[in-house]
């Protein structure tokens, strides 16, 4: 886990111009897989990293991008998974591996103050593929989906431009043809520093 | 956009290759009993529930190549092999089937194979061995996954490879289609005591696994 923090407790260090337009964010995301996902793997992902860019309109208002990459794993002893026509019965590796990518709105609040809640919502898509490996097998699904991301989070500003975010992004994947909606909930601490 | 010096470049790579250091696929199995499963794929345009009779030769033939047409098929040793066909059978009878002789036009013809050869695409082994049982058979037929393809593995030391046939649905091409496919994979590890026990667990899981072929 240090390794993960290490280089952001090197980021924060460095100078940066006081008056950020426009901002990069680095944060590392705990997720919580919901609904099909949850089915498929019930175990929460320490593994994923978010990068992000927004643009500040004026002071309380942003707009920007996230993109996103998050690793969910379980390990099952024995059992059946069954997909369509298809089953596997043995000792079980499921993996989801989830790309994101949106664009995002914010609505920052308490202008000026070091502490500043935002609020935000993005639309974009989700590339899930799903593995599952069983002895010599592997089963594969990886549907694109179109994804809702709304977010809450609080910044703290640190120095020089640079504030510390935590936030709760819940990723929503819909329904395609190929898999139900993918979804998770991620708790994040971040980095944001602008020019 | 903000990444304005190279040192800070360098240091948003180093944290990306830390995260990437995690892996796509963080575990994998590590030992043998890991490799040891059970896989059954059917065909969605074959009606199971019209089908009530099987036959099922009286023992397991041996893959080692491809046995050229006419020549006598090596077969599994019979303590193994005849609790192969007796655990089929008996998985069969359990669910509502009836055995008759593969000349009385039996709805379905099991063909239950054992494969010790790596490196070898594990279904496709040659219709050489069937020769001496398939009703009408002659040499030139092949097979084929009537609206599905099965997964499989190019390695495939120690499976037991259950092909089940539809002797009325042979194609004008002489191609005989196989409705269900049955694998089970990890059969040449552990002790002589073990793998009988094990033989009839795994089957019993790929008939569990089907319930497509309950009555």
């Amino acid at each position: 886990m240090l390794r993960y923090f290490l280089p952001l407790a090197i980021l924060t260090a460095l100078p940066s111009a006081s008056k950020a337009q426009d901002l990069m964010i680095l944060e590392y995301p705990i997720a919580i897989p919901v609904g099909d996902l949850n089915s498929y793997i019930n175990e929460p992902s320490f593994r994923g990293f978010n990068l992000g860019y927004r643009h500040m309109i004026d002071g309380t208002r942003a707009v920007g991008m996230d993109m996103g990459w998050q690793t969910f794993y379980e390990h099952v002893d024995r059992g059946t998974y069954q997909d369509d026509n298809q089953a596997l019965t043995g000792e079980q590796y499921r993996y989801t591996n989830a790309f994101t990518a949106s664009v995002q709105i914010d609505q920052i609040f308490r202008e000026g103050q070091d502490i500043r809640p935002y609020i935000g919502v993005g639309i974009g898509t989700i590339y899930a593929r799903r593995t599952l490996d069983v002895g010599l097998y592997r089963l594969e699904r990886d549907p694109w989906q179109f994804l809702v991301q709304p977010e809450v989070g609080v910044s703290f500003y640190l120095a020089n431009g640079n504030a510390l975010l935590l936030s709760a992004n819940y990723y929503a994947g819909f329904k395609s043809k190929e898999l139900e909606g993918q979804s998770f909930l991620a708790m994040s601490i971040g980095y944001a520093f602008g020019d | 956009m903000t990444m304005r010096t190279p040192t800070r470049s360098l240091l948003g790579a180093l944290l990306l290759t830390a995260l990437l250091g995690a892996g796509c696929y963080p575990d994998q199995p590590d030992n043998i009993a890991a490799y040891d499963l059970v896989y059954t794929a059917y065909s969605p345009s074959y009606d199971f529930s019209a089908a009530r009779t099987y036959s099922i030769p009286d023992s397991v033939v041996l893959v080692t190549g491809n046995a050229a047409d006419g020549d006598a098929p090596s077969v599994v040793d019979p303590l193994y092999g005849d609790q192969i066909i007796a655990r089929i059978k008996q998985n069969f009878n359990a669910y509502g089937w009836e055995e008759v002789n593969s000349l009385d036009s039996p709805d379905v013809i099991m063909l239950p194979a054992v494969s010790k050869t790596e490196n070898v695409t594990v279904y496709n082994y040659g219709w050489g061995y069937w020769g001496g049982y398939y009703p009408g058979y002659y040499p030139g037929w092949g097979w084929y996954y009537p609206g599905y393809a099965p997964s499989y593995s190019s390695y495939t030391s120690g499976s037991l490879i259950m092909l089940m046939t539809d002797p009325n649905g042979v194609s004008p091409s002489n191609n005989v289609p196989i409705v269900w496919t049955g694998v089970v994979n990890g059969l040449l590890e552990g002790s002589n005591t073990s793998l009988i026990a094990r033989i009839q667990s795994t089957i019993d899981e790929a008939f569990e696994q089907s319930s497509i072929l309950k009555h």
